[in-house]
């Protein structure tokens, strides 16, 4: 029973950080139509700058607001020049040259920071607290905390703000949102920054379970299951999805072991799209004819 | 007045003629005169070639964003692999094998998952090279992480032992590849497929069974996926999970793009060229040694990095790749009347060239 538990609470934390990219993800997708491919590789960029700051002696919290608004610049950037065209017409273009970018970030890390592995050594990451038989991480409980708030923040920014409101309608009608008057570019623009910084929080988050490497971009390919599972559209589909991908990962890693795990949350997708293929909050979207 | 032999030669015609003899010539000159090193960097662009002819037949024409050929190559030089080592099956038929397996994988795969939207598709495939490799590290048969040795094999009587005899073979199969693939998008399922992409449901209604057809596509870039695999193996003649990594479909699918979706000519450049990448970025590094080492060091990482430049470079200037760029240049150098592409899709690119002096007299 301990052992069950256990694998819960742990879950829960990784989870709480798939649960930030998928948000990230879903924020973009909604937003603009476009699966964000460089959004791990964006949030490992601010994550990297995070580090830095924090080298030079600089307290966690500017280094987390450094992170975060580097990604969030760069995410903005992205779909300031490279995006704006395709963003208009071609979305499985735009798609493809977020590819690219992921590809040219991931060499970029690699040229400027090499690919070893850093370590990254705060508090965050080693004080741990005992309730009863089970040993709680202050990192995972704090995952756990930002990614409810995260998903709180967005569900409520989208429902009860003028802006929100703009975000919803440009998602339902795109056209008919434009005409009358939603700037869309803007939209995109912010979108993509405020997915930028999500992901940075990740992957400081991560990070903070010992080491920053190119290896932590591959939260995204972690997320990417989160995201199907909950729904591409669904802002609380990505905090199940990604509670969901984490949880069952710690279980598979508990009773099952071995390499078998890395496939679960693909497993989990299977299952999730068979019964739900719109997946569990998504909405099965008519096309036109 | 034009000769009567001549009348029969339409002009696109000889001008393809003239193209393919000019190429013949070039890789003659090129197979007499090159050394080993350029060779295998020739063997390593016609393999890309071949796989990605099978990618753009499903990505480019049936328009199915497929993340898996990576793993449909991989299935080609394992399956290649374990034939060879296990039931001691020459070159042929142990390729054939390997297609027969990705054949029925694809089947095994696609029924399920061609029914989902495209980007569902591409996490299934995504899915499906993280499950082999996964497969392939863990089992004795297919050498767990250490990878498998492939021994000199032999065609009837041709014994494949240099780099040289796979550059003919691999030349000999791309060209026929190549081939077979135009003359299946001339035709009726070619049409079918770009049909599929395009309106999906006019297409069903017009009694085109759109499963059916996108199933066939994905076999087909399975099968071409694995024929690559499987000569590249025994080409190489080690493998191991590495040879296959998951940006492996990402190369592909970068090849098929900036070749231009749709145009089987772009693909074939595109390949070639982004093959040559690594070896310039290779020159480069050696020329830059000391002023970078970094560059050397993080060699792989920047040539993904420099995939990735071009992949964005060419869909921002020209999303419809090298073919779009092609297309753009004729209609801006008017010559003879261009005979209207036959390659289906993108009907509203087609350029007519228009008639001025160059009109050529084509009949009697």
């Amino acid at each position: 029973m301990t052992r069950l538990l256990q694998a819960l609470v742990d879950g829960a934390g990784n989870g709480g950080i798939y649960a930030l990219v998928a948000l990230g993800f879903v924020v973009v997708f909604r937003t603009t139509g476009v699966l964000h491919l460089a959004l791990a590789e964006t949030g490992l960029v601010g994550a990297y700058t995070a580090v830095v700051v924090l080298d030079r002696g600089l307290p966690l919290a500017a280094a987390v607001l450094a992170g975060g608004l580097t990604a969030a610049a760069l995410g903005w950037l992205a779909q300031r020049t490279v995006l704006r065209r395709a963003l208009r017409s071609d979305h499985l273009v735009a798609v493809l040259i977020t590819l690219g970018i992921a590809l040219v970030l991931r060499a970029a890390v690699a040229l400027v920071f090499g690919t070893d592995e850093r370590s990254v050594r705060t508090s965050l990451g080693a004080t741990t607290w005992r309730v009863g038989d089970i040993t709680v991480w202050e990192l995972h409980a704090v995952s756990f905390v930002t990614a409810v708030l995260a998903v709180a923040a967005t569900a409520g920014f989208l429902r009860w703000t003028r802006a929100g409101l703009a975000g919803r309608a440009l998602t339902d009608d795109e056209p008919v949102a434009r005409l009358m008057g939603i700037g869309a570019p803007a939209a995109s623009g912010l979108a993509f920054a405020v997915g930028g910084g999500l992901a940075a929080g990740a992957a400081l988050l991560s990070a903070q379970a010992g080491y920053l490497g190119l290896g932590t971009a591959q939260l995204g390919i972690h997320a990417l299951p989160a995201l199907v599972i909950g729904g591409l559209m669904s802002v609380r589909g990505a905090l199940l999805g990604g509670l969901l991908v984490g949880v069952a990962e710690q279980l598979a890693a508990t009773y099952i072991g071995g390499e078998l795990v890395e496939l679960t949350p693909f497993a989990l997708l299977l299952a999730v799209l068979v019964a739900r293929p719109a997946g569990l909050f998504g909405e099965r979207r008519l096309g036109r004819v | 007045m034009s000769s009567p032999v001549w009348s029969t030669i339409s002009s696109s015609t000889a001008r393809r003629l003239a193209v393919w003899a000019a190429a013949a010539a070039a890789t003659l000159a090129m197979l007499a005169l090159a050394n080993d090193y350029w060779l295998l960097v020739a063997n390593r662009a016609l393999v890309t070639v071949v796989a990605a002819a099978g990618l753009a037949v499903l990505a480019g024409t049936a328009g199915q964003l497929s993340v898996a050929q990576g793993a449909f190559v991989a299935v080609g030089g394992y399956g290649a692999a374990v034939a060879a080592a296990e039931l001691s099956l020459p070159i042929v038929p142990a390729t054939l094998a390997a297609m027969a397996a990705a054949l029925v994988l694809s089947l095994a795969v696609g029924l399920p998952a061609l029914r989902l939207d495209s980007l569902y598709l591409a996490v299934a495939t995504l899915a499906l090279h993280v499950a082999l490799l996964f497969l392939v590290r863990q089992l004795e048969l297919t050498g767990a992480s250490t990878g498998m040795r492939l021994p000199l094999t032999s065609i009837g009587a041709w014994r494949l032992d240099d780099i040289a005899d796979y550059t003919v073979l691999l030349l000999a199969v791309s060209v026929a590849v190549v081939g077979a693939v135009a003359r299946l998008l001339r035709a009726r399922t070619g049409r079918a497929l770009a049909a599929t992409r395009d309106r999906d449901l006019a297409a069903a209604a017009l009694g085109i069974d759109v499963t059916r057809v996108r199933l066939l596509a994905f076999a087909l870039s399975a099968v071409l996926g694995a024929l690559a695999g499987s000569i590249d193996a025994f080409a190489s003649r080690t493998i191991t999970p590495d040879t296959y990594p998951l940006t492996l479909s990402i190369q592909l699918l970068t090849v098929v793009i900036v070749g231009g979706l749709g145009s089987l000519g772009g693909t074939v450049v595109a390949a070639l060229v982004l093959s040559l990448v690594p070896e310039a970025l290779r020159g480069l590094t050696s020329a830059l040694g000391d002023v970078a080492p970094r560059l050397s060091e993080q060699l792989l990482a920047v040539q993904t990095g420099i995939y990735g430049l071009f992949l964005a470079l060419v869909l921002v200037t020209q999303p419809a790749g090298l073919a779009g760029g092609w297309r753009w240049l004729r209609a801006r150098w008017p010559g003879p009347p261009a005979t209207p592409e036959t390659s289906p899709g993108l009907a509203s690119d087609r350029v007519r060239a228009d008639h001025g002096p160059h009109t050529t007299q084509e009949g009697p």
